[in-house]
């Protein structure tokens, strides 16, 4: 039994899986595909309206090969900057590129744990975890990009702590 | 006392019927009124004659609803749980743990009162509005229900009257220079805009208009500027009236469960707040307060509806002088401490990060509406909105700081409306050190930490030194870990 008992801590901070690019580059494509092409036609219908002679969008065009230039350019330091770690008192999480958060959750404080992941994360086998606390709206954490298996020794540290506290 | 199901009062009907009317009334209130100052201009009398009928099929249906509801619902307790069902066709049976209750309210209004009623509001942690409500009870069993609630089964069987304790109370004369330090003019004059939206016909803007054009300029704002000082005076005396109507014998009681507020002439409550269940209490300023000496106390509960403006448990009082607040604190935290505490400010650096955001916000706003008339003239403006964007940023860095003790942490922030918060740590659910890129650069940190009052009321201590702010975490780390385990409440 001793051998299913998940680890208590984790082994300093975590790095989460470089699969995770992947799946931020997949999902950021993806909107700015959708944002563009709503504002392309929606800048072609005003140019239209002035009745000029120039109709073909410029504006808008260039705004979205910026911004999807510049994300794809900060997927890899997104990555970088987003480590985690369980230690005997609470959970670590640490991330952000420009505005840079260190989380402290004490464990004790955890009231449950879910884990998601969506048809592309489990294609990519990737899995997130959300911690949640009393009060909050939401998850307080949220950690992207763990494989299954991280995931559910995460789950388990968290609510064996929790069963022990009890 | 309450182990077989229950009726409400007969008065829950009228009671009912009277909410769903008023309700309706004050949503069609601006286009009411809008059609009477509209006279008897064409058309209009279908307009009226509709929302007549409409108002009389809205009260139909609320009557039937009213009569429906009183004969669907029952509430009973078994099982250590309160148990509410309702509805005929959309069944619901809402099942309510003791344990998880926060709040028990007892409130009156004065239909309440002429029919011998009370209606009783049980809070959870699950949201931002009382779970369970039940419209009308008699007082008796109002009380009894708030008292086995909140774990008075003792008392609620022997029929003894549960142990109270006079802590503070106020006179007639503070509840109404709370009044006094508040105006409602915005509520006026939203009132106003909201009617002439529907003034569609302009029978009351277009003669105003003629009238100020056969005034002339000058008479026009002399005009101008006596209504809106006399809109300031209006609005100064509804918040007199509405303060000494909400807050009237306004009295704090120790009760055997905490905090037992009373208050109010035509609408009664009566909420006992579980200090138990105290998240974070709130100590606020407006300047007017500040300039008397006077502050209002809050405290945030988990599950604590904060409605702004309105006697909700959540206020545990609406005037206090700047020399009781620890009268009253201490019986809210355990280690309560506010006028000892030693605060420490932020960065110096704070003055120029606050100056350097009004400035530009400032500057994009006038400079921009004045370059319509001014061009590039507008752009002197920038000189006194630098000047007044330093002595904000300046103002701000003198009363923002942070103190903690070895139970508790606290914040102070705002410039016109002062405000300090107090979070006991071991209701700290988590904490941060968060940096924008800009704060970096200036070697710069903010903490937050956030506790479990549903009213979203955080402690977030802005502009630190980075090593600073290393240091309180790791200072609020160890003290939140010394505390686990010591919580009170169950949060």
């Amino acid at each position: 039994m001793d051998e299913l008992k998940a680890p208590q801590c984790t082994d300093g901070p975590q790095k989460i899986h470089s699969a995770i690019r992947t799946l931020w580059l997949i999902s950021s494509l993806t909107s700015c595909a959708i944002g563009a092409t709503a504002t392309i036609v929606m800048e072609y219908a005003f140019l239209r309206s002035l009745d000029l002679n120039w109709r073909i969008p410029v504006v808008t065009p260039i705004f979205w090969i910026l911004t999807v230039t510049w994300s794809v350019a900060m997927i890899k330091r997104r990555w970088a900057s987003w480590l985690y770690e369980v230690t005997d008192r609470e959970v670590v999480l640490k991330w952000g590129v420009w505005n840079r958060v260190e989380r402290h959750i004490p464990r004790d404080r955890v009231q449950h744990v879910d884990i998601t992941s969506g048809p592309l994360a489990r294609k990519l086998g990737l899995a997130h975890v959300h911690l949640y606390v009393a009060g909050a709206h939401g998850a307080v954490g949220a950690i992207p990009g763990l494989t299954p298996e991280e995931a559910d020794d995460l789950r388990r540290m968290l609510v064996e702590a929790q069963a022990e506290h009890v | 006392m309450f182990e077989q199901p229950h009726r409400l009062h007969p008065a829950a009907i009228i009671i009912n019927f009277g909410s769903y009317l008023v309700k309706t009334i004050k949503t069609l209130f601006p286009p009411i009124i809008a059609l009477v100052a509209s006279g008897g201009r064409s058309g209009v009398h279908n307009v009226a004659l509709y929302l007549g009928l409409s108002v009389a099929g809205i009260g139909g249906i609320a009557f039937f609803a009213s009569i429906f509801h009183f004969l669907s619902t029952r509430f009973w307790v078994e099982s250590e749980s309160l148990v509410i069902t309702s509805g005929f066709i959309w069944r619901k049976r809402r099942t309510m743990p003791l344990a998880r209750i926060q709040n028990v309210n007892v409130e009156r209004t004065i239909w309440h009162r002429l029919l011998g009623a009370a209606q009783v509001k049980v809070e959870n942690a699950s949201g931002h509005q009382g779970e369970g409500g039940l419209d009308a009870l008699s007082v008796t069993e109002a009380n009894q229900l708030q008292a086995l609630l909140l774990h008075h089964r003792a008392t609620v069987e022997t029929g003894e009257a549960p142990i109270v304790q006079p802590i503070y109370a106020l006179s007639l004369k503070q509840v109404m220079l709370a009044g006094m330090l508040e105006n409602r003019v915005t509520y006026i004059l939203a009132g106003i805009f909201t009617t002439l939206q529907f003034d569609k016909s302009e029978t009351v803007i277009s003669p105003l208009v003629a009238a100020s054009q056969k005034l002339g300029p000058t008479m026009s704002i002399v005009v101008g500027v006596l209504a809106f000082a006399a809109l300031i005076v209006i609005g100064w005396i509804v918040s007199i009236v509405i303060s000494a109507t909400r807050f009237y014998g306004f009295r704090i009681d120790k009760h055997d469960r905490g905090l037992m507020l009373t208050h109010g002439l035509l609408t009664q409550f009566k909420a006992v707040v579980p200090v138990g269940r105290i998240q974070s209490v709130r100590i606020n300023q407006p300047i007017l307060f500040r300039l008397l000496g006077y502050c209002e106390m809050f405290a945030d509960t988990a599950g604590s509806f904060d409605k702004k403006d309105q006697a909700t448990a959540n206020k545990i009082c609406p005037i206090l002088p700047e020399h009781d607040v620890s009268t009253v604190g201490c019986h809210l935290m355990p280690h309560f401490e506010y006028e000892t505490l030693q605060w420490r400010r932020v960065s110096q650096k704070t003055v120029w990060r606050h100056a350097f955001r009004y400035f530009i916000l400032c500057s994009v706003i006038i400079c921009g509406a004045l370059s319509i008339r001014l061009h590039w003239h507008a752009l002197w403006m920038t000189v006194p909105i630098a000047v007044g964007a330093a002595a904000v940023g300046w103002m701000a860095f003198r009363f923002v700081g942070y103190a903690f003790t070895d139970n508790n942490l606290a914040a102070r922030r705002g410039i016109f409306r002062k405000q300090a918060i107090l979070i006991p740590f071991d209701r700290i659910q988590h904490y941060a050190i968060t940096s924008t890129y800009f704060q970096r650069a200036m070697g710069l940190a903010n903490i937050t930490a956030v506790s479990a009052s549903t009213g979203g009321h955080a402690i977030h201590i802005a502009d630190l030194d980075a090593t600073t702010a290393a240091e309180l975490s790791n200072a609020i780390g160890q003290a939140v870990r010394g505390h686990l385990g010591s919580r009170r409440g169950g949060l």
